[in-house]
C-alpha cells in the first residue's frame, strides 16, 4: 500500500494519467498485438541480416554508438513531447499544490512518469529488434535492456534543462511552442540524417555498405561520446557503469538543483496553458459584420481559430514533417512521364504533406469543436455542416496543391493536371481516415495528444502516405488510358463516403 | 399574444440504456411566457430540453414549436429556438464580434440587421468596450454573457436557457436577469432551468416541476402552493415538499 501524498503514489498516478489513452478497446489491443508480432518476424529477418554483415572490430563500438546517439535523439524527442503534455495540459497544478503534499515531489514524480512512458515507448520498438539479435546472435543485445532506459533518461535530463531554459528565456508560452517544434525536427530530423546520403543517392547501394557507413562517425568529433555509448551498450561493464552514473547522477542532480524551483515553473506553465489574454486593437465607429452562412463561415472561423493559435500551428506544421522519409528520397530524382516530358518526382513526395495537412486539420474542424451544442441547435442541415467541416480541413491544403500543380503545369501539363487528381484524392483520403478516427470529444487543448495512444491512425497515416505516392509515381510514370477513369472513380468514392460521414459534432451532442 | 402555444411536447421519452431520463411527459407553453423547469439533480431537465432543441432524438413523443413540428421539420423549428447551456459555448480565440458574426452566419441574420443587433446586445451587456478582445481572456461571467449576445443574435421566438446563472456574480447576474426581463416583456418565450429558488419566484410566471423523468407539478406559484398545501409558503418550500411527497409516495 502506497502512501498517499509520497512520491510512488504520485508516480503511479502520473503513469496512471500517461497510459490512460483513447484507444483501449479490445481492437487497439489486438492491433497492438498484430503490429508487435511483425516488428518482431522483423527483428528475426534483421537479425539473419546482421548476422551476415561483418563489421570491422575497430568499428563496431562506433556502428553501436551511433545507434546509441539515434536512441538519444529520438528518446529526446519523445521526452520533450511527453513532458509539455505534462507540464502544460494536464492541468493538476492547482489541486496538487493546494494539497498538503510537498511540491519537491511533485516534480520527480512527474519526470519519472515521463521516463517510464518513453522508456516503455523506446522498448516497445526496439525489443522485437533485441530478441532477434539475442535469439540468433548473442545474448548481449538484451544489454539493451538496460541502456536504453538510461538513455532515455539522459535525454530526459537535457530536455528538461532545455525546456526550463528556453522559459527562463522566452516565458512559457513561447518555451512550449519553441520546444515543440525543436523536438519535432530532432525526432524526425535524426530519422532523415542517417539516411541522408543514401536518400540523396550518393550513398551506399545496399543495406551492408549503408550499416558500415555509419561507422564513419568514428572520424568525427562525435567518436568519443560515440565509442563510448557504444561500449556500453556492447556491454563493457566500466562503460556500462559510466553511462549509468552519468543518467542517474544526472538525473539526481537536476532533481536536487531544480525541485526548489518547480512552484515557479508550474505557476508559469499553468498562466501560459490559460491562454494569452491578448488585447486586439480596439476599432472605432460603426461597426461591420459579414455573417457568411454555414460553410463558409465554418471555413472561416476554423481558419482564424488555428492562425490565432500559434501552438496548434506548430503542432500541424510538426505532422506534416512525416512526409519527409517520401519527400527527401525524391528530392534528385526524375522520370518520364508518359507524355514524354520530364518532370521531378520530389513533387509527388509532397502529396501525402498536403494529405497529412488536411488530415490534420480534420482533427481540429470536426473533433476538436468547442461548441458541438451551439452547432447542433443551429438551423443548418447536417450535410451542410459536413460540408463546412471538409471545406475548413480541405481548404489549406487545395490551395496549396492548385499553386503546386499550375507552377509543375508551366513545364509538364500532363503530370500537373494528374498530380493535382493525385493531390486531391489524398486530401480526400486523409480527410475521411481523420474523421473516421479522430476521437469525438477530444477538444483543442487535446490536438498535441493526436497521436498518444492512437496506433492505429500513425500506422495507416504512413501507409496512406506512402500507397499515394507510390500510386501517383506509377500513374504519371505509365498513364495509362485507364488513368483518368481510375481516378475520377477513386475521386467519386472518396467524396462519397466522406458525404455519409455523420457529423461529429451531432454525434456528440 | 397568450393564445399561440409555443411549445408543445406531447408523450416524449427518452432512455439511455436501462435508465429512462424522460417518462412519457408532456408539456404545453403558451407564446410570451417566462417558464421555469424546476427539478433536482438528474430529474431530466436538460435531457427534456435538448430533445426540444435538436441535440438528442427522443425515443418517442411529439415536440412542436410555434406550430412546427420540430422531429419533421427540425430546419423550420431551429430558427425560432436559442438555446444556451449551462457552460458557455464560445470559441476563446475569437472575439465576441467575430463569435456573433459567426453566429448570424448559421441562423442567416443579414449583415445590417446583424451588425445593430450586436451592438445593441453588446452595449446592453456591457461587453462593448471587450468586443475586440479574444473570450479567452475573459471571466466566466463575461464569457455567459458574450455566450447570451450570441443566443440572442438571431432574435429568437423561443429562447431556452439552461442554468443561466451558474457561477455568475451579483452584477451579472443582475445584468442577465434584467435582459431576460426585457426580453419577455418584448413578447420572447423562455423557458429556464435554475436550482437558484428564489430566482425562479421572481422572474417566472409558471412553474413546471420535473423528477424522475416526469412532470409531477406545473402551473402558477399560487397554483403550486395549493398543490403542495402550503399557503403563503416560498417557492423553495413548495418545492422540497412536493419532492419529499413523491419520494414518500414512491
Amino acid at each position: 500500500m502506497l502512501r498517499p501524498g509520497s512520491l510512488p503514489w504520485l508516480l503511479r498516478h502520473d503513469l496512471r494519467l500517461t497510459f490512460r489513452t483513447q484507444q483501449t478497446g479490445p481492437w487497439a489491443k489486438a492491433f497492438t498485438i498484430v503490429v508487435y508480432l511483425l516488428f518482431t518476424l522483423a527483428g528475426v529477418v534483421t537479425a539473419m541480416g546482421l548476422g551476415k554483415i561483418a563489421v570491422p572490430p575497430d568499428k563496431i563500438y562506433a556502428a553501436l554508438g551511433g545507434m546509441a546517439l539515434f536512441s538519444l535523439f529520438l528518446s529526446f524527442a519523445a521526452a520533450m513531447q511527453l513532458m509539455i503534455n505534462a507540464l502544460y495540459t494536464r492541468g493538476d497544478y492547482e489541486l496538487l499544490l493546494s494539497a498538503p503534499i510537498k511540491p519537491r515531489t511533485i516534480l520527480p514524480a512527474r519526470l519519472a512518469s515521463v521516463w517510464v512512458a518513453v522508456s516503455i515507448g523506446m522498448l516497445a520498438f526496439t525489443s522485437p529488434f533485441m530478441n532477434g539479435g539475442a535469439l540468433l546472435l548473442s545474448a548481449r543485445w538484451l544489454i539493451g535492456y538496460l541502456t536504453l532506459p538510461l538513455l532515455a533518461l539522459i535525454s530526459l535530463s537535457i530536455a528538461f534543462l532545455v525546456l526550463v531554459g528556453l522559459i527562463r528565456l522566452l516565458g512559457a508560452a513561447r518555451a512550449r511552442t519553441f520546444a515543440q517544434v525543436t523536438s519535432g525536427i530532432i525526432g524526425i530530423g535524426s530519422a532523415v540524417i542517417i539516411n541522408l546520403p543514401q536518400m540523396m543517392g550518393r550513398g551506399h547501394s545496399d543495406n551492408r555498405s549503408a550499416f558500415l557507413g555509419m561507422t564513419e562517425l568514428a572520424d568525427t568529433p562525435l567518436s568519443a561520446v560515440a565509442q563510448m555509448m557504444g561500449m556500453a551498450v556492447a556491454g563493457q561493464p566500466l562503460a556500462l557503469a559510466v553511462l549509468a552514473l552519468v543518467a542517474i547522477g544526472g538525473f539526481a542532480l537536476i532533481i536536487s538543483l531544480m525541485s526548489p524551483y518547480f512552484l515557479t515553473l508550474a505557476t508559469s506553465t499553468l498562466t501560459a496553458a490559460a491562454g494569452p489574454s491578448r488585447k486586439r486593437r480596439r476599432r472605432t465607429g460603426a461597426i461591420i459584420l459579414q455573417p457568411r452562412g454555414p460553410i463558409l463561415g465554418l471555413a472561416n472561423r476554423e481558419l482564424l481559430l488555428i492562425r490565432r493559435d500559434p501552438n496548434l500551428l506548430t503542432q500541424v506544421m510538426s505532422i506534416m514533417l512525416l512526409c519527409l522519409p517520401v519527400v527527401l528520397p525524391t528530392m534528385q530524382k526524375e522520370m518520364v512521364a508518359g507524355d514524354g516530358t520530364i518532370f521531378a518526382i520530389r513533387w509527388l513526395g509532397l502529396l501525402p504533406g498536403l494529405g497529412l495537412l488536411a488530415g490534420a486539420m480534420t482533427w481540429l474542424a470536426v473533433a476538436a469543436e468547442d461548441a458541438p451544442a451551439l452547432l447542433g441547435t443551429a438551423p443548418v442541415r447536417p450535410r451542410d455542416i459536413l460540408l463546412g467541416q471538409i471545406v475548413a480541413a480541405g481548404l489549406p491544403s487545395m490551395v496549396l496543391l492548385t499553386m503546386l500543380s499550375l507552377y509543375v503545369g508551366i513545364t509538364s501539363p500532363y503530370p500537373a493536371v494528374m498530380m493535382w487528381l493525385c493531390g486531391l484524392l489524398s486530401i480526400l483520403c486523409f480527410i475521411l481516415l481523420d474523421m473516421r478516427q479522430a476521437p469525438s470529444n477530444a477538444g483543442r487543448s487535446g490536438f498535441q495528444k493526436r497521436y498518444q495512444g492512437a496506433y492505429l491512425l500513425l500506422f495507416l497515416e504512413m501507409m496512406l502516405g506512402f500507397g499515394l505516392f507510390g500510386l501517383s509515381v506509377l500513374l504519371i510514370w505509365g498513364s495509362p488510358v485507364w488513368t483518368v477513369p481510375l481516378l475520377l472513380g477513386l475521386l467519386a468514392a472518396a467524396v462519397g463516403l466522406l458525404l455519409l460521414q455523420k457529423p461529429m459534432v451531432l454525434r456528440r451532442a | 399574444m397568450r393564445e399561440e402555444t409555443a411549445l408543445s411536447i406531447q408523450g416524449l421519452r427518452k432512455s439511455f440504456g436501462p435508465k429512462e431520463a424522460v417518462r412519457n411527459l408532456d408539456l404545453t407553453i403558451q407564446a410570451g411566457e417566462f417558464y421555469g423547469l424546476l427539478g433536482p439533480n438528474g430529474a431530466g431537465k436538460t435531457t427534456t430540453l435538448k430533445m426540444v432543441v435538436g441535440l438528442l432524438p427522443p425515443d418517442a413523443g411529439a415536440v412542436s414549436v410555434f406550430g412546427v413540428d420540430a422531429r419533421q421539420r427540425p430546419m423550420d423549428a431551429k430558427r425560432l429556438i436559442a438555446w444556451l447551456p449551462d457552460e458557455p459555448m464560445l470559441y476563446d480565440k475569437l472575439t465576441p464580434l467575430e463569435y456573433l458574426e459567426f453566429v448570424a452566419g448559421l441562423w442567416g441574420v443579414d449583415a445590417s440587421t446583424a451588425a445593430s443587433r450586436a451592438e445593441e446586445l453588446l452595449r446592453q451587456l456591457e461587453l462593448w468596450e471587450q468586443r475586440d478582445d479574444r473570450c479567452e481572456s475573459f471571466s466566466r461571467g463575461m464569457k455567459q454573457k458574450a455566450a447570451l449576445a450570441g443566443a440572442l443574435i438571431h432574435d429568437p421566438k423561443l429562447l431556452i436557457l439552461d442554468e443561466p446563472l451558474t457561477g455568475l456574480d451579483a452584477a451579472i447576474s443582475r445584468q442577465v436577469k434584467d435582459l431576460l426581463i426585457a426580453k419577455a416583456r418584448s413578447g420572447c418565450t423562455i423557458i429556464l432551468t435554475t436550482h437558484f429558488m428564489d430566482v425562479a419566484e421572481r422572474l417566472v410566471d409558471r412553474i413546471g416541476i420535473i423528477n424522475n423523468g416526469a412532470l409531477m407539478a406545473n402551473g402558477t406559484l399560487e397554483d403550486l402552493r395549493q398543490q403542495a398545501g402550503r399557503a403563503g409558503g416560498t417557492l423553495e418550500d413548495v418545492f422540497l415538499h412536493l419532492i419529499d411527497q413523491q419520494r414518500g409516495a414512491a
